[in-house]
């Protein structure tokens, strides 16, 4: 094919593109530019501060890990998932084949790994990292991932530098910025996510042939609330558990059906559905100060 | 005076740029998200940008990085978190324009860029040199690969077509 005739077609699908290349007016061009700055401006002075905080009480004693990877195989049998009720006794909680940290049957191993609007039962949200990691890890055995970011991270943006650990679907993110459990300086459980997918195989700097390969789904670990309510439950279930605390909408900023369940001053449960009818199930849900686009 | 520029500036490029960030994204979509957030930030430091040997080559670079880094990661990421369909990845266009655009896809991204500069900004390869930071010669031997593939690509694409007529 000659360059002339290239050329002929490049400028074919210039005439055919410019038509529907509608303009916005200028003068919103300019407001969004307006808009952006005022942010980037917040985004500069609000770390300024938290270094000024963070100096003023002395340093954190750990830095961020690097990302290490997967620390142990995901099971490829699907392990139990967190019993719904609390009268199932924790015991049934099986981690990954090389699980170093047997299940305690002291008294503290007898509260559950539990989606709750304040935590995961056993730890809540505001807990430091190092003690919500040893309950964890006391229940749910070795973690199946561990990673740490600043600034963008795969789940979004977040308060602050973001440390997170996933046993199966269970994401839980701790940080050291402020968030309405603790003040910064201090490594904190600050939200959990049940998820789809592996998050931490997006690669942010992918730049590759579009759409970019999907990252694969995840197993395992899938906790649940006390009434039995998950990954996978259906739009009807979520009804009927939580009848006029829930809304479901549709829209941004996922452009897609999500949930709220609002529970008061026990704060709340949210995430996405598979759609809007009674069989649609949960694809995502969180609690906590979730990290932002 | 500064902000008349900057309109005249907008009015001028805004369509062509879109077309050109469209045909190395190959969603349209994207391609005006990346350029209308570029011009936003263009208009915010037209000072400085206003100034600049090419204020069109700057608009452009930053809608490229948009389109291959923020913009695109964050709508992945709202895709594999709500599963929700994705836009339609092309517009409505004839049948030889979608061809051409889906054989753009199929090449590097470093392939697309030169296409896109060479044939719709209509640079010279010292400039795309200059956009892409890479040496002029480098820009030469993409250039003359970059073309192969995409005909290669077209007459594929071609033949698919005819052959599935038959």
């Amino acid at each position: 094919m000659a360059g002339d005739e290239l050329r002929q077609r490049f400028e074919m699908l210039e005439a055919e593109v410019l038509p529907l290349a509608e303009s916005p007016a200028v003068g919103a061009i300019r407001r969004r530019g307006r808009r952006r700055q005022r942010t980037v401006r917040a985004a500069v002075l609000v770390p300024a501060v938290l270094v000024g905080a963070l100096v003023a009480r002395g340093v954190e004693d750990q830095q961020p890990r690097p990302w290490v990877g997967p620390v142990a195989p995901v099971p490829t049998t699907q392990p139990a998932s967190v019993p719904p009720t609390s009268a199932v006794p924790p015991t049934t909680i099986e981690g990954p084949p090389t699980t170093p940290a047997a299940p305690s049957t002291t008294a503290a191993a007898a509260a559950r790994v539990e989606l709750r609007p304040d935590g995961l039962g056993v730890v809540g949200f505001g807990t430091g990292e190092r003690e919500a990691l040893d309950r964890l890890e006391r229940r749910l055995g070795a973690p199946d991932e561990r990673g740490a970011w600043r600034g963008a991270t795969p789940f979004g943006t977040c308060p602050g530098p973001v440390r997170a650990v996933r046993w199966g679907r269970l994401y839980v993110l701790f940080t050291s910025g402020p968030t309405r459990y603790a003040a910064g300086g201090r490594w904190h459980l600050f939200t959990y996510q049940v998820d789809a997918v592996r998050r931490t195989a997006i690669d942010p700097d992918y730049n590759g042939p579009w759409p970019p390969p999907d990252p694969p789904p995840l197993r395992g670990v899938s906790p649940q609330t006390a009434a039995g309510i998950g990954f996978g439950s259906t739009l009807a279930e979520l009804r009927r558990v939580y009848g006029r605390h829930l809304r479901v909408s549709y829209g941004e900023p996922a452009m897609a059906y999500q949930f709220r369940v609002d529970l008061g001053a026990a704060g709340e449960l949210s995430g996405s559905l598979s759609g809007g009818t009674p069989s649609a199930t949960i694809t995502f849900l969180a609690a906590g100060a979730p990290c932002g686009e | 005076m500064a902000e008349r520029d900057f309109d005249e500036f907008y009015a001028g490029n805004y369509g062509r740029l879109v077309v050109q960030v469209f045909a190395v994204t190959g969603n349209l979509a994207d391609a005006e998200d990346a350029v209308q957030e570029a011009f936003a930030r263009a208009s915010v430091c037209w000072g400085r940008v206003g100034s600049y040997h090419s204020p069109e080559g700057w608009v452009r670079r930053v809608a490229l990085n948009l389109a291959f880094t923020g913009l695109r990661r964050a709508r992945r990421l709202v895709e594999v978190l709500s599963r929700a369909p994705a836009p339609p990845p092309v517009p409505p266009l004839p049948a030889d324009s979608l061809a051409l655009v889906a054989a753009l896809k199929a090449l590097p991204l470093g392939f697309r860029q030169v296409l896109a500069l060479h044939y719709l900004a209509d640079l010279p390869v010292e400039r795309i040199a200059g956009e892409l930071g890479i040496a002029v010669g480098t820009v030469k031997s993409r250039l003359a690969r970059a073309r192969q593939a995409l005909a290669r690509q077209l007459i594929d694409g071609e033949e698919e077509v005819t052959s599935g007529r038959r």
